[in-house]
């Protein structure tokens, strides 16, 4: 054996060895599919996340198809990351007296913790789920009204809840996918 | 003076003082809409009610002037209970639009709601809905549901700016505030009823929907929009646009009010209407190459002892510091003898009140100021006048021309713009865009508005009243005293060919 120790010691090849068994053994795993990947092929793969996930920022409709929001000015007074711009006027409809004539969002500033959310006193302003947007020039990331309430990727599901009761979207994510997971 | 006793302390003061505002001088606070310091007393919205010892009834605040031993208590049980309900009753038809409301933040219902509330409503009727968004002329816009009645806009009218102009209509939970056939009101004082409506019943049309008012800070000043010189606070958004201004209190001089052409004046030191860039001939350069070049051009006058070829034209509206700069450096030091400027002991002479109240009809904030300074200094002024007629016999040569802000010396500025030739070489130092497009052939330097400069302002009465500054919209403008300094400094300094005939020997 003391023969055995000194030559393992003396041909560091033997570990090198053990080394590229060890790699080639988790390649070949990975390629067959035994041991489960971690990483997904993304375009085509999704993970589901959670129905609480905070994505791009949505601005809800009134049935009539106008903002709801009041131009209230408590998200932006409410957010940590100073990001969102507004500038209000009087409204065109006369049963309306104010409305945000622009509502801008630097989506790059934005933290996405979820406070403009909050604040709203009257619900025009949520969480999307939404995460994908990728520009070539950071000033696109300002996104204004149209964007943020009829961008298509709403496929036009976008009215606030006080007047229609939102369909509960059921995601078959599960905790231990999460533990998994990570 | 009187001692008096609330809620178990006793404190002195001025014996016939309103209680209201003798609590609120000692750190206690007793809530109130109607009352007014500036106004009559209504005794309407019984907010302000007090339990007085002797009294078995409670007692409203406001109504009660301080004498020797009395004695009252804010915190009892029974006063707390009739603040809180009393506010309930003002909320009953109030529509709680706070979102859309422009007094929001600084609103007396929002503060003693927090305060002394009753978080659960018990009324159970529908609230009365009135009138929202009457127009009430070109500055004001009323909205009769958020009004609490408590009539101190009334009292205003009636008292103060004598026009009459609104009043409470209809009776009972209908009454609403109004003018006769809904009229516009035209006074030159209606934006004082914004400034004390506690709620958002009137607001301003210029600050309609502009900011919210926990975005806005503070600066005291004074205005500049006439000779009176009303203190003001200029309500700016962290120092890149100003919003609005409020006056501030002042015995001596506007006590609680100002006028609505002086408050108007902030526009004058925006970002739109100013003079953001050095400026000649239409190309822009930074200020320190503007002042070399004014430098170099003085310097060869003077080195040529050309100095009486050198003019300067002033406006009345500098402060009593850059007046002291200007003497200094172009009389005292240089020896410049040749001031101009309008006809200011005549402006002086007709200056008077207007409408009897605030706004007088000289529209310099500190002619006083510089007719003193012009005798301390025994500068002899002339009229624009002569200066015209010096600019066409091109008698001078070197023109400085300090600050018109706005349209004030209109007639004045067009005429010595025709008058300039391009034999003379002018410089304006003037924070005003509008201005400095009058004077296209002209060497503009950008300087500081009115609301940021810090400095004394002498008004009509002779009283001197201290700008404090604070603000500073811009990093290129600078103070007038900063650009005559760099102005000496540049002029010191040897001159290019100099140098260059130094470094040869």
């Amino acid at each position: 054996m003391k023969l055995l120790d000194s030559l393992t010691r003396r041909f560091y090849f033997v570990t090198a060895l053990k080394g590229l068994v060890m790699t080639g053994r988790h390649f070949i795993f990975n390629l067959v599919g035994i041991t489960k990947r971690h990483t997904i092929q993304y375009p085509e793969q999704r993970r589901k996340y959670s129905n609480r996930f905070m994505g791009i920022h949505v601005l809800t409709k009134k049935p009539n198809n106008e903002i709801a929001c009041t131009a209230c000015m408590l998200c932006a007074t409410n957010c940590p990351a100073e990001c969102i711009h507004i500038v209000a006027a009087e409204s065109p409809n006369p049963k309306v007296e104010k409305y945000p004539a622009v509502y801008e969002i630097d989506l790059m500033r934005c933290v996405f913790c979820g406070f403009c959310e909050e604040a709203c006193p009257v619900d025009a302003i949520r969480m999307g789920r939404d995460y994908e947007y990728a520009e070539l020039s950071e000033r696109n990331f300002v996104v204004g009204i149209e964007y943020l309430m009829s961008r298509p990727a709403l496929k036009g599901r976008n009215v606030s809840i006080y007047h229609e009761t939102d369909k509960v979207v059921k995601s078959d994510f599960q905790v231990s996918d999460f533990k998994k997971a990570s | 003076m009187a001692k008096i006793t609330i809620n178990g302390k006793e404190f002195d003061v001025d014996a016939g003082k309103n209680l209201v505002d003798a609590a609120e001088e000692n750190g206690i606070e007793i809530p109130h809409y109607c009352y007014h310091p500036g106004l009559s007393i209504a005794g309407q919205c019984r907010m302000c009610v007090v339990e007085q010892e002797g009294n078995p009834k409670l007692q409203i605040a406001c109504n009660m002037r301080c004498s020797e031993g009395l004695k009252v208590r804010t915190d009892t049980e029974k006063v707390q209970e009739a603040v809180k309900w009393n506010l309930e009753f003002h909320l009953i038809n109030h529509p709680i639009d706070c979102p859309i409301c422009d007094q929001a933040g600084e609103c007396g219902l929002q503060d003693y709601y927090m305060k002394y509330g009753k978080y659960q409503s018990e009324m159970r009727e529908e609230k009365v809905l009135k009138e929202k968004a009457v127009d009430l002329g070109e500055k004001i816009v009323l909205d009769k549901e958020r009004c609490i009645l408590c009539g101190r806009c009334v009292r205003f009218t009636q008292e103060i700016s004598k026009t009459a102009a609104l009043g409470i209509y209809n009776r009972g939970d209908r009454s609403v505030i109004g003018t006769v056939n809904d009229e516009p009101m035209t006074d030159n004082y209606q934006v004082n009823t914004v400034d004390i409506c506690p709620v958002g019943a009137l607001t301003s049309k210029d600050f309609r929907f502009e900011q919210r008012v926990w975005f806005l800070d503070e600066v005291e000043s004074i205005c500049g929009g006439c000779s009176k010189g009303c203190n003001i606070f200029v309500h700016h958004k962290s120092g890149k646009h100003i919003y609005r201004l409020k006056p501030r209190y002042n015995s001596q001089v506007n006590e609680h009010w100002m006028c609505d052409i002086g408050r108007d004046t902030y526009k004058n030191s925006n970002y739109d209407r100013r003079l953001t860039q050095a400026r000649l001939g239409g190309i822009e350069m930074p200020t320190a190459e503007a002042i070399q070049i004014w430098a170099a051009d003085l310097k060869t006058l003077v080195a040529m002892e050309q100095t009486d070829e050198i003019g300067i034209w002033l406006s009345p509206e500098l402060t009593n510091e850059e007046l002291e700069s200007v003497f200094k450096l172009f009389a005292k030091e240089w020896g410049i003898s040749k001031f101009f400027s309008e006809n200011v002991s005549a402006i002086v002479a007709q200056d008077e009140a207007i409408d009897g109240l605030l706004y007088r009809k000289d529209h310099y904030p500190n002619s006083a100021g510089f007719l003193q300074a012009t005798k301390t200094y025994k500068i002899k002024l002339d009229s624009t006048d002569s200066l015209v007629d010096q600019l066409d016999k091109t008698k001078i040569r070197h023109l400085i021309i300090f600050g018109p802000e706005a349209d004030r010396a209109k007639t004045d500025n067009s005429r010595i713009a025709n008058a300039l030739t391009h034999q003379t070489f002018s410089v304006l130092v003037t924070a005003q865009l509008s201005v400095a497009e009058s004077f296209p052939q002209a060497l503009g330097i950008p300087s500081l508005s009115h609301l940021e400069k810090s400095g004394s302002l002498t008004n009509h009465a002779g009283l001197t009243q201290e700008m404090k500054g604070g603000l500073k919209m811009f990093r290129e403008a600078l103070s007038t005293q900063d650009i005559l300094a760099k102005l000496e400094e540049e002029y010191r300094k040897p001159l290019d060919s100099d140098r260059k005939l130094e470094a040869r020997l």
